[in-house]
């Protein structure tokens, strides 16, 4: 890093040992429930797009089947 | 039928084979609630170090870091780090105003010589993290990108799976309020990134982590030589190209939300999409022992073939549009025919992809339903409508004409061919216009928005592409410029609070 000079101010400070903490629980809880949720959400997402595509592909199929 | 004949179809078939192939493509995002790579993430909290490469960004990068700070994430395990690339205007300041706010959270690196590009910045910042070894992981993201409160462990916890080397974040257009310009380029994020990154889960293989949120663990930084590849101008494609080639996965997390100020004009837009697209061509050469060779991810033939359509696009619809008209002059019913065929298949990757989108991404979709039904452009709809359904377009075109006292000549189907197969390239002499007449504020950006609609966001991308290869082939050397910032993401605001009241312990693994 020649160009440069490092005036970085971040500190290390050495963390306290300790258990977990009712905040940490939560926390923790917290991103295992949107995990979850977010799970859920793309295979709602799957439903959603096969419904959609084969909505489309039907109306586009049945108006302009005659083309082919 | 002549070879010449049966060449000038094959070509105009190619074309249209492009938007299948796209089409194709954005079909797979269905299949990432099946395969992707949430069934194996887990709540995974490293130590995490934001690398935040600055030029005179002051208007942006106070929200950025509150953003940061305030993240629901263990706040011991997160730490922002700016590198500032010799800015001019209150860069400094700024960031020393974070650095007392969130004493031991905020650094900063300062730069004395700038404009080497990203990647050697990302490089300044990479060294000082990477020389201790408190960082488990380092989030590099650009200095306008707003993080939602969830974005960081939504991201990390794809981290849990130490095959993973890489993740994306979902990178939203968030200028508010925004104007058409900034609604087409939501739409198109959606399609680029909420669709073709799923459907990269789902291939696994990806072309690109969005330089604006990526995330990588320590193990891939180091395996990489600890720096960023800095011999072209795509250097987030060219780390997750080497991230797969290394063996390590990158996976997308479309849940994994930020917002980012886009170019609010064309002429931003250009700049900022020509360096893209230079860099892809730069990667197609950079890689070139690898394509189509089954050997990586990366020579793959289906990564091969979206590549490439993608990036032959430009190219392709030039050559359509010469095929067409040579067919328009040598056999005028087969110039007809291919051109149904042309548009009817680009009408239904169309449809495809606009029900996609629409449906992927509730929110983008209500703010730019008219970008994404106007995308092609206002003309191009009109040429797929009159192919499609020719007797009822005819007759809603001689209505309206017949408002005037006027209606469409006998030879208007003559005509017609010879102009759709010119619009084809035709197109992107529009959004050239466009670009050309567009300027902040008055009667100038009127004129400029109703081209952009007339002649289509798509078109305007294509003409990007084909710029590129201009410059490419002429070796135009181009000065790595930032794109201008204002401020204009309203969702900063809203985080911009300070970091949860939780006291969490250093360690929380998977």
């Amino acid at each position: 890093m020649d160009d440069q000079r490092a005036t970085t101010s971040l500190v290390q400070p050495s963390a306290p040992e300790r258990g977990p903490t009712p905040a940490d629980v939560a926390l923790v809880d917290q991103a295992r429930q949107e995990l979850c949720e977010d799970r859920r959400s793309e295979g709602r997402l799957w439903w959603l797009l096969g419904a959609a595509v084969a909505v489309a592909t039907l109306v586009v199929a049945l108006r302009y089947g005659w083309m082919w | 039928m002549m070879v010449l004949e049966v060449f000038l179809a094959v070509v105009v078939l190619a074309a249209a084979a492009v938007s299948l192939i796209c089409a194709g493509f954005v079909l797979l995002a269905a299949l990432d609630a099946l395969v992707g790579h949430l069934s194996k993430a887990a709540v995974y909290f490293p130590n995490t170090m934001v690398v935040v490469p600055a030029h005179n960004e002051s208007t942006v990068l106070g929200s950025t870091i509150e953003a940061l700070v305030a993240q629901e994430y263990p706040a011991e395990a997160l730490r922002v780090l700016v590198v500032d690339d010799a800015s001019t205007d209150a860069t400094a300041q700024v960031v020393g105003s974070a650095m007392s706010e969130h004493p031991g959270r905020v650094g900063l690196v300062r730069r004395h010589r700038g404009g080497e590009g990203k990647a050697a910045v990302l490089n300044a910042g990479l060294a000082k993290v990477l020389a201790d070894d408190w960082a488990e992981a380092v989030l590099i993201i650009d200095a306008d990108v707003i993080f939602e409160p969830q974005t960081l462990r939504r991201m990390t916890r794809h981290l849990a799976d130490p095959q993973v080397g890489a993740v994306g974040g979902y990178v939203r257009e968030g200028s508010r309020p925004g104007n058409s310009l900034s609604r087409f380029i939501g739409f198109e994020y959606v399609l680029a990134q909420a669709l073709a990154r799923r459907a990269a889960n789902v291939l696994g293989v990806f072309a690109c982590v969005p330089g604006g949120a990526q995330l990588h663990s320590r193990a891939n930084l180091e395996a990489l030589g600890g720096r960023i590849d800095d011999t072209t101008k795509a250097e987030d494609t060219v780390t997750t190209f080497l991230t797969q080639l290394g063996g390590r996965k990158v996976v997308f997390d479309a849940h994994a939300i930020c917002w980012a100020e886009e170019p609010e004009y064309l002429e931003g837009l250009w700049k900022q999409r020509l360096r893209w697209a230079r860099g892809n061509l730069q990667i197609v050469s950079k890689f070139r022992s690898l394509w189509f060779r089954r050997t990586t991810p990366i020579g793959r033939w289906s990564f091969g073939q979206v590549w490439f359509a993608v990036t032959l696009q430009p190219v392709l619809m030039v050559l359509n549009s010469v095929a067409l008209t040579i067919l328009f002059l040598v056999d005028f019913g087969l110039a007809g025919q291919m051109l149904s065929a042309f548009w009817i298949l680009n009408a239904l990757s169309w449809v495809v992809m606009a029900v996609f989108g629409l449906a992927v991404d509730p929110p983008t979709a209500r703010r730019s339903w008219l970008q994404c039904l106007t995308f092609p452009g206002l003309i191009s709809l009109a040429l797929i409508a009159y192919t499609l359904v020719p007797g009822m377009a005819l007759a809603v075109a001689n209505a309206a004409l017949g408002l005037f006292g006027a209606h469409l000549p006998a030879s208007f189907t003559h005509w017609y061919v010879l102009f759709a197969a010119l619009w084809t390239s035709g197109c992107m002499v529009l959004a050239l216009a466009a670009r050309a007449v567009d300027a902040p504020g008055g009667w100038r950006h009127w004129l400029s928005e109703a081209l952009l609609y007339l002649g289509g966001y798509g078109p305007l991308l294509c003409a990007v592409g084909l710029a590129a290869y201009i410059d490419q082939f002429r070796g135009v050397e181009r000065k790595w410029e930032v794109t201008v910032k204002t401020g204009r993401v309203k969702g900063g605001q809203a985080h911009g609070r300070p970091a949860g009241d939780y006291q969490p312990r250093p360690a929380i693994g998977p």
